[in-house]
Order: structure tokens, then sequence, then C-alpha cells
């Protein structure tokens, strides 16, 4: 069986070029892959959602209620698409709000035994200078994610190939603040030594 | 490595290029607008010298690529599905003609639709011109497509439609890069008056070919491997199924989905060559079966060409919606309740998502509704219409300034260039009552190439009396920055001649035209009145202004030249005049304080709000003295000034 993501956030929030970098990284590890995403208006500020598929199944959208994972650059964009996530499922939100979620949406999300993990993406590329390289960072903490399909290794060297040239090495830094922030205080590996470390229990995260 | 993970119209510019295409012609329209860049992208990369054009319009570009066909070349051309009713003048005329080189129409249907006026369906066009038509599911199957359809095209010297679709055209997928036809396609136009230029008499020889092609066509298509049955590994000795499903493109990888999530064995035949449809393929396995589903977008082509549709189910008899995208959650409940009926299933499971969408709704969720950018010229330009004429009819057309209606200031939208036209007839209209109210039209520089301009011959030429504004940005921008023919860029960045679009509607006998820019709130404003005036005076007509402010996505260097920061004081009374008149996504309302505020990220600093207010609460920010700065930190940290 495969893995389902949705990626979802507003134009210009780079959730395109996170599928592509998830994209290519599942075609290196031997998947296939199929996938859709909004377009058109998206650039004037609207929703933008994309469906990554890794496995044998041709239809492009994911249905309702059997995504793996979610990952929301956008709070608001994040309540939108919980519904595709599966039970025992995980979502990660690119958040910095105390009151995210709704009592009655974390008391679904238990029921459903869905983890939550949030991440304030937004500040880790600000502390960047650049606030747009906030998809990479949210990326880097997803690794960290239980069943989280990448390593931190191969996400990093698939955003190596295919991020443009001059924007290559801030967005791998921002990847590298993103992985850091998710790593539990006792580890402090470099990029060099995480290629085969195992992924950290999710239920950790989200208590840090 | 020779994987690659592309769009669908990467992958359908892909098998373009692989099928040693020489030419490519289009008009962008979503979903179609990928394929072009593509083309070109390749074509740079692999050093090849296919010539590719975007086109005025799609009729112009259809035209063009085939005539390209008629002397040998290998041909494509690309547009959205309304973009054939522009061009279908030359596309049936073509079916009778005929091409010599291959020639691929690739048309992007908008099942939904998202971001087109209509919902119409190619494949009916296609049934309607006669043309052959494939329907690839998958970007996989669009790009090995385009090979089956050259060959088919040139096998019968007949033009050939891919249809694609959104959810295959914005669909991702891992490709194989195969090798590239290199086959050397010299131009040679033979003459032929009986077929290039045929009178009716020998037009009705030509539609009679047509139809034997056709016959044949379909004949060949009974043995496609693009049809494909997929039966059950049990069940077979039985006389009859109980319930066959029938789908083409993106439908059928839904319902397959859907099937394998109920753990349910149903045959389904798959359709790719969906005109003409191989119909002794379709009786036989009709036969099969005691019903038969139709899955299908965004029309019914199939359901149609059944030839005995008894016991088939589908758009026609109601058992599919028959509007709007056939989503997972539809096909379900479709699918799903017919298992039921047919005894495949006992009940239909509960959707895994449910409860969610209810919840979700007591959330009130920001909608995020489409809106012109933050420092958008044709903003400046409305909220001004809407001052100088308060309650003008407003006609408008096919852009980015369509969003207009968000500022009050587009009152019809219709197809591409109907803004002159409309105004035309409700000038003609009112004027038999003696009247003559006022009208503006709006339309962008692109569509007012692409079809405005002989709207406005005839506008002029019957004495309509109309302020039009064209929206001049500088590119096609809605889009993604193609290349207008008032530029001199063409599709691949070389040089071209430009076209302007002034001496256009000088040459349309326009006596007043005045170009302005819609961020000179003075001159601009006054432009309109004039203009308004022009309509109006005995010796009169039409009164064009040119606002020209280029598109802030595509050329951010005048704004940023002159950048004008603007800040909101603590006067402001929350009355939320600025939000509702000026409509810019960068004045948010803050409801702890109840006042507007700049929303600094997506802010342009354009300084066009500063009239937005008129009690005058939007200010241009100075830069704060360093006593300043001290003394509000000082406040800020509770120390006295």
């Amino acid at each position: 069986m495969g893995t389902n993501i949705i990626l979802a956030g507003i134009g210009g929030q780079g959730v395109l070029f996170a599928h592509q970098v998830l994209a290519e990284c599942a075609v290196t590890q031997g998947w296939q892959v199929t996938g859709a995403e909004t377009h058109g208006m998206s650039q004037r500020g609207g929703s933008v959602v994309s469906h990554l598929k890794m496995g044998d199944s041709d239809a492009p959208l994911i249905r309702k209620g059997t995504a793996d994972f979610l990952i929301a650059h956008d709070v608001g964009e994040a309540y939108r698409n919980l519904a595709f996530v599966r039970p025992g499922g995980t979502a990660i939100v690119n958040t910095a709000l105390a009151d995210f979620p709704d009592v009655r949406v974390r008391a679904r999300l238990d029921a459903l035994d869905i983890t939550l993990a949030m991440f304030d993406a937004d500040r880790a590329a600000q502390q960047l200078g650049r606030a747009s390289v906030a998809n990479l960072a949210l990326l880097g903490y997803a690794c960290h994610c239980e069943n989280f399909p990448f390593t931190r290794a191969a996400v990093r060297e698939t955003i190596a190939r295919v991020a443009p040239a001059r924007f290559a090495q801030i967005d791998l830094e921002a990847f590298d603040m993103g992985w850091q922030a998710g790593a539990p205080s006792w580890s402090w590996e470099t990029p060099e030594q995480d290629a085969a470390a195992s992924p950290v229990s999710q239920r950790q995260i989200s208590n840090t | 490595m020779n994987q690659q993970v592309v769009l669908g119209n990467q992958a359908i510019a892909r098998g373009l290029i692989e099928a040693g295409v020489n030419v490519v012609t289009a008009y962008p329209g979503t979903p179609s607008s990928e394929i072009v860049p593509s083309v070109i992208a390749w074509k740079k990369k692999l050093g090849l010298d296919t010539y590719v054009e975007w086109s005025v319009n799609e009729k112009t570009a259809l035209e063009v690529a085939l005539a390209a066909s008629w002397t040998g070349k290998r041909a494509a051309v690309t547009m959205k599905q309304v973009g054939l009713n522009v061009a279908s003048d030359p596309l049936l005329s073509a079916a009778y003609t005929g091409v010599v080189g291959g020639l691929v129409l690739v048309v992007c249907d908008d099942p939904g639709p998202y971001s087109s006026q209509t919902e119409q369906d190619t494949r009916l066009f296609a049934l309607f011109a006669k043309i052959p038509t494939l329907d690839p599911s998958t970007p996989r199957q669009a790009k090995a497509m385009v090979h089956e359809a050259f060959a088919v095209s040139e096998k019968y010297r007949i033009p050939v439609i891919l249809r694609s679709a959104l959810r295959v055209s914005h669909a991702r997928q891992n490709i194989t890069l195969d090798t590239i036809d290199v086959t050397a396609r010299k131009a040679r136009f033979q003459k032929d008056p009986t077929r290039w230029a045929a009178t009716p008499r020998y037009r009705l020889l030509l539609h009679r070919e047509l139809n034997e092609k056709l016959k044949n066509i379909e004949n060949d298509f009974e043995s496609s491997e693009l049809n494909a049955l997929k039966e059950p590994t049990t069940g077979r000795e039985s006389r009859r199924y109980p319930l066959g499903i029938i789908a083409a493109g993106v439908p059928y990888t839904t319902a397959h989905e859907l099937l394998d999530e109920f753990g349910v064995e149903t045959p389904i035949l798959k359709i790719g060559t969906v005109y003409p449809l191989p119909r002794a393929l379709v009786n036989e396995f009709v036969e099969r079966c005691e019903r038969v589903l139709v899955l299908e977008e965004p029309d019914a082509a199939i359901e149609y060409q059944v030839p005995d549709r008894r016991r088939v189910l589908g758009r026609l008899d109601g058992t599919v919606p028959n509007a709007g995208e056939l989503t997972p959650e539809v096909l379900r409940s479709v699918i799903g309740e017919l298992l039921v009926e047919t005894q495949a299933l006992t009940s239909v499971p509960p959707p895994p998502d449910s409860g969610w969408d209810e919840l979700l709704k007591t959330l009130q969720l920001p909608v995020r509704a489409p809106r012109l950018c933050p420092g958008c010229g044709h903003r400046s330009a409305f909220y001004q219409i809407r001052r100088v004429f308060p309650g003008a009819i407003y006609s408008s057309d096919i852009g980015c300034y369509t969003l207009g209606t968000n500022l009050r200031a587009v009152d019809t939208c219709l197809d591409m260039g109907a803004a002159i036209t409309v105004a035309a007839g409700m000038y003609h209209a009112h004027h038999l009552d003696g009247k003559q109210p006022p009208i503006v039209a709006t339309i962008g520089d692109s569509t007012f190439l692409h079809s405005g301009m002989t709207g406005l011959a005839n506008a002029v030429h019957t004495g309509a009396r109309f302020v039009l504004v064209i929206l001049d940005n500088s590119t096609t921008a809605m889009t993604g920055f193609q290349p207008t023919a008032d530029t001199a860029q063409l599709a691949d960045g070389t040089q071209g001649a430009r076209v302007s679009i002034a001496d256009v509607v000088r040459a349309c006998g326009v006596k007043f035209l005045v170009e302005a820019d819609p961020y000179d709130h003075e001159g601009f404003t006054r432009t309109l009145k004039e203009a308004d005036a022009f309509t109006r005076v005995n010796t009169g007509g039409i009164a064009v202004v040119l606002a020209q402010r280029p598109c802030v996505l595509y050329d951010r260097a005048p704004l940023d030249a002159h950048p004008i920061k603007v800040e909101v004081t603590d006067e402001c009374d929350g009355c939320k005049y600025c939000l509702v008149a000026f409509e810019c996504p960068a004045l948010v309302m803050n409801i702890q304080t109840n006042k507007v505020e700049v929303d600094r990220r997506s802010c342009v600093d354009c300084g066009e709000c500063i009239d937005a207010c008129y009690k005058g609460f939007i200010v241009e920010s100075q830069p704060m003295t360093i006593f300043e700065l001290a003394t509000k930190v000082g406040a800020e940290q509770g120390l006295a000034p």
C-alpha cells in the first residue's frame, strides 16, 4: 500500500513546490506517483490544495477520509482539509496560534485517533529573512512524523536537486531549521548522521 | 534518469515533442496554458526547430496549424474548451478538407467548472464536427495518446482531437521520457482545388469521404488498445452480469478505486476512443450485463452513441448528476447505491469522513474568494469608473478584470470580446427609446486583440456611443503572463513585430483615444469625464480610454521605483467604506480594535488606497524621527514620555 498526502495552503505559500519535492522524492524511491493540484485563480490569494498519491492508483484525487498525512501551511486551510485525513492519520499544521485547534475539532481528532503536529514554520522562515521558505521548514518538521514515507536525507537530497539554483541554499537552511525544531532535545544530529535515523514518535513531538 | 514527475499538460507537451511535431499554435486558457511553455522548454533544451506561437485567438491558431499540416508538417493546436467555440468555423470545414501531415487538437475541458463560463463537453463538439476523439484518464495516457492521435490523423488524413480535462491536465504523474521522432518532413503544398478550395459540389463528395473515413476509424477502434475490458476473476460463467460499468477519462480511475474500496468485482469497460465509438465492442458488453452504468465527463458523449440504451444508466436517465464534477464523493454514492440495488453490497458503507462538514460549518472559516491583487491597476481603474459613472451600465469581459464584479463595476461577462458588442447592443436598445444611459465597457489588452476589435469596428460603423476602457496591463495575466501581440515579444522570447492597440483602435475609426495611467487619479478621472462628454456631443461617438498600468505580478519595476507606504490613522472609525469600495486584500479589518489595518505581508506599497478613505484616515507613512521612535518605545515600556 502507498501513502496519500494532502498539501494545503494559500496561493504564494509554495504548496506546489513542496508537492514537487515530495513527488520527486517518491519517484527516486521507486514509487509510482499520481496527484492533482488546484490552479487558476490561486495566485490571487485563493486556496491551494494538492493531492499526492504514492502507489498504483491512477485516480488523481484523494478521497475524503483516506489521507495518511495533511500538511497544512495555513490554519484556515488546515480546518478546511481535515476531512481528508483518515482515522489514525496525521495532520501537520503551520501555526503560531495558541487557540488552535478549536476544542470540538480537538475532540474529534482524538476520537479519530488523528495525530496533530503543530509548528510555527512562518517564524522559522522569518528568522531566515525569507517568508516564502516556510513550506520547506514545515517539510523538515514533517520528516519526524511516524510513518512519514521519507527520511530527512532523501527529502534534503531532492530539494538540493529540484530547487532553482539561486534558492537552493536558503531552501535547505529552512528545511534544516524545521527538522531541528522537530527534533527532541536529546537529538542534535548533523545532516550526515540522520540518514538511517528512525522516526521519532509523533506523540513526543506534539508534546514539546 | 528518464523518469520525471510532470503535470498532465507537460506530459502532453512531451508527447508532442516525441511525435516530432513541427508546428504548435495556441491561445492560452485554463486548464490548457502549460502545454506551450513546456513545448518551448523542450525545444530549447533539445535544440529543436519547432515553430511555436501564441496566436491572437483560437480560430487563428487552428487555421495556422491546419495550413502547416496541409504542407505535410506535423502540427498541433492547444486551447481550452470554450476556445474550440471560437475555432469551430475552421474545425468543421477541416473535417471535410482533411489534412496531410498529422494535425492534433489538444482541447482541455473543465468539469466543475473551475475557471470557465461553461461546462461544455468537447466530445459532443467532436460528434457534431465529425472529428475522431481520444479521451485520456491520466497524464501518462495523455502522452501515449498524442502518438496514437498523430497515427490516426495521418492514416486517415483527418484532424484528431485529444480531449484532456482539468484533472488530467493539472494532475501530476511520473512519466517515462521516450525517444523523439526525428523524421524530416519537408513543407510541400500539393495543389488540389477540389479539396483545399472545394465548392459545394465537391463538399458533398468530401462529406461522403469523411463518413467513409469515420467508418474505417471506428473499425480500427474496435480492436484498439486504448479500450480495455476488465472482468471479474469469478462469476464469468453466469449468463449475465447484474451490473457493468462503461467509463472514460478521470471517472474511470475514480470508479476503479471505489470498486476496490467496496471490495466488489464488477466488469468495467474503459473507453479511450470516444468518437467514433467502437459500437460492436460496446454492444457486446451491454448484451452481457443486466444493467450498464456509463461514467464520463462533463456530459454524455459515450451514452448518446450507445445504440441500445434500454439497459443503460447514466446522465440521460438521471442516475448520474447532469452538472458538476464527478468527484470521488459524488461517484461513491452513485456506484454504491447501484451496487446495493444489484445486491453486490448489502448497504453503502458510510464515508470515512462523515461528520466533519457539519462541525467545520460552525467554525466560520474565512472565504477565500478570488480578488484582484494588491496594486492591480484594474482596481484603480474600476474605482474611478464607479466614481465618475455611478449608475452606468458596465459591460465587461473574460480575464482578471472580471473580478471587477467585487467592486460592482462589472455587470456583464459573456464571452471573449463581448464587452464591446454588449455595450453596442445596450446603446442601440436604449436609443430606440430616445435615451442614452452612460455605458462603460471594460476589456483587457489580450482579449481586445482576441475578439474585441471586430466588435469595435462594428460599433463604430453602426454609430453606437459608449466609453470603452481598454485595460492594458502589458500581458495576458490571468493565464500566466503570455505575451500579447501588443508587445514585440514572441512565445519563445524572440523578437516579433508589435501590433499597437492604439493603432488598431484608430484604424477602426475611433475619433477619441486617450492613453492614461489609472494610478494618475486626476488625469485618469478627467479623461473619463472627457470621454463621456465625447459620447454625447453631435460630432461625437465611441470614446476609447487606453488604461496603461503593467500587471504587478508581471512587472514590479514601476511600483518599486516609487513605493508609497501607507498607514491607517487611529481616527479610523471602522466604517468599512474602503473595504467595500476599494476591496484591496491588503486592507483588513481588525475586529478587536474595529479599525482597518494595512496587511504588511500582502501590501505592495502602491499608495492607491489613500483616495479610498474619503475621510482621509488612510495616509502616507512618514518616516519616524529618532525622538518619535524613542517616545514610542518608551510608551510601550510604560515609561512617561
